[in-house]
């Protein structure tokens, strides 16, 4: 951004100020020579500084025209999709003249996208953040999300699919040997602080994980490993499960469909079998 | 205080391969009295254009002015006068010189 000439000036006389040989130039009159020349310095550097911001915007707009669409492109381009806005005529992109900056966040409802190539065509997989978690979009938001992609996408990427599920289910048997100084048979702490520190770890860890990121055993364990009064975490079993496909056991790593899973009733997803152990030295 | 200083032809006064610096109240009353206004770009209202009033019977005006613009560019105006001779006579200096 161009400064402005009372900017460029200011910087011009504290320099000169800072110098040996110019220090002795102390004039404050309006008509002081130095000083008139650090205004008509300043004044070329402001034009200057002003046609390289006309340049820079020149050329951003050419690269924006030319460069191939990679796919960060298209997931760059679903974040800025604004619910309920309509496009500019055969653009690409949005009229946002008079709305506020926040007015323009509270549309853009897309907070996550993943974009998979395959063999035909490519597979977006979004999701929009609700109060605390990743949530799907609802049909209406698909079905307008689904359009603004159809219209904004290259020629030729046939089938653009988007998707925006439910979390993937995770089901979850763990061993846990437990130091009986901190935490209870059932996993409480025996300070009261937290009833289920075990879930809670589970839940951050999962809620953590980059969208789209991939889901490992181990790296589970070593999150569990932290857990204050957790000696070791021995997982028996881990299933996963997207929409309507039954729990199928994975055992290393697992890639949710959605792009992020979620152990949704922990009643019935985590089994927690609790094994005192004193602290193994 | 202290600026570049011009010779007696109102160019810039080189000596030595340099530009000569030295103390310039002097200067600064001459360029205020002898320009008008719009001559300094950045700051297009002072000047006083003292050719502009040869023609004027109340020298009042002019001195009016020039106190004014003395002020304004930051001098402390002791006294300003036109003796009979035509002369202007002028004491003032910048307050921190």
């Amino acid at each position: 951004m161009a400064r402005t000439i009372t900017e460029i000036q200011e910087d011009i006389i504290g320099r000169v100020n800072t110098s040996a040989t110019l220090s002795g130039l102390t004039s404050t009159s309006k008509t002081a020579i130095w000083r008139m020349w650090t205004y008509v310095v300043a004044v070329t550097v402001w034009a200057v500084e002003n046609l390289f911001d006309q340049h820079k915007a020149e050329v951003t707009s050419l690269i924006d025209e030319r460069s191939p669409h990679h796919l960060r492109w298209y997931a760059n381009k679903a974040k800025d999709f604004q619910y309920g806005a309509e496009l500019v005529q055969d653009e690409d992109y949005y009229d946002n003249t008079g709305l506020t900056e926040e007015q323009i966040n509270e549309r853009k409802i897309v907070a996550f996208c993943a974009v998979v190539e395959q063999t035909r065509g490519l597979k977006m997989k979004v999701a929009k953040m609700n109060a605390v978690d990743l949530a799907p979009l609802t049909a209406t938001e698909l079905d307008a999300f689904g359009e603004y992609m159809q219209r904004i996408k290259d020629a030729g990427v046939n089938p653009l699919i988007v998707e925006s599920r439910d979390a993937d289910s995770l089901k979850l048997t763990l061993k846990i040997y437990y130091n009986p100084l901190v935490l209870d048979k059932d996993g409480a702490r025996l300070d009261g602080t937290d009833s289920e520190p075990v879930l809670t770890c589970i839940k951050t860890y999962l809620r953590n994980l980059p969208f789209n990121g991939v889901f490992v055993l181990s790296y589970l364990v070593d999150a569990l490993q932290k857990v204050d009064g957790v000696v070791i975490p021995h997982i028996v079993q881990a299933q996963a499960s997207y929409s309507d496909v039954p729990f199928t056991a994975f055992d290393v790593k697992y890639s949710p469909d959605a792009g992020y899973l979620r152990i949704k009733t922990p009643k019935d997803d985590l089994h927690i079998e609790y094994l005192p152990q004193s602290v193994i030295i | 205080m202290k600026d570049i200083l011009f010779n007696k032809d109102i160019d810039l006064d080189i000596a030595n391969g340099d530009l000569v610096a030295g103390f310039s109240t002097l200067q600064h009353q001459e360029m205020l009295l002898i320009n008008n206004k719009g001559s300094f770009k950045e700051f297009p209202t002072i000047g006083i254009d003292a050719f502009g009033y040869l023609q004027d019977n109340n020298i009042g005006d002019l001195l009016r002015e020039l106190q004014m613009q003395f002020v304004g560019d930051g001098m402390q105006v002791k006294s300003v006068d036109i003796n009979d001779k035509g002369e202007l006579n002028i004491d003032a200096v910048y307050g921190n010189s």
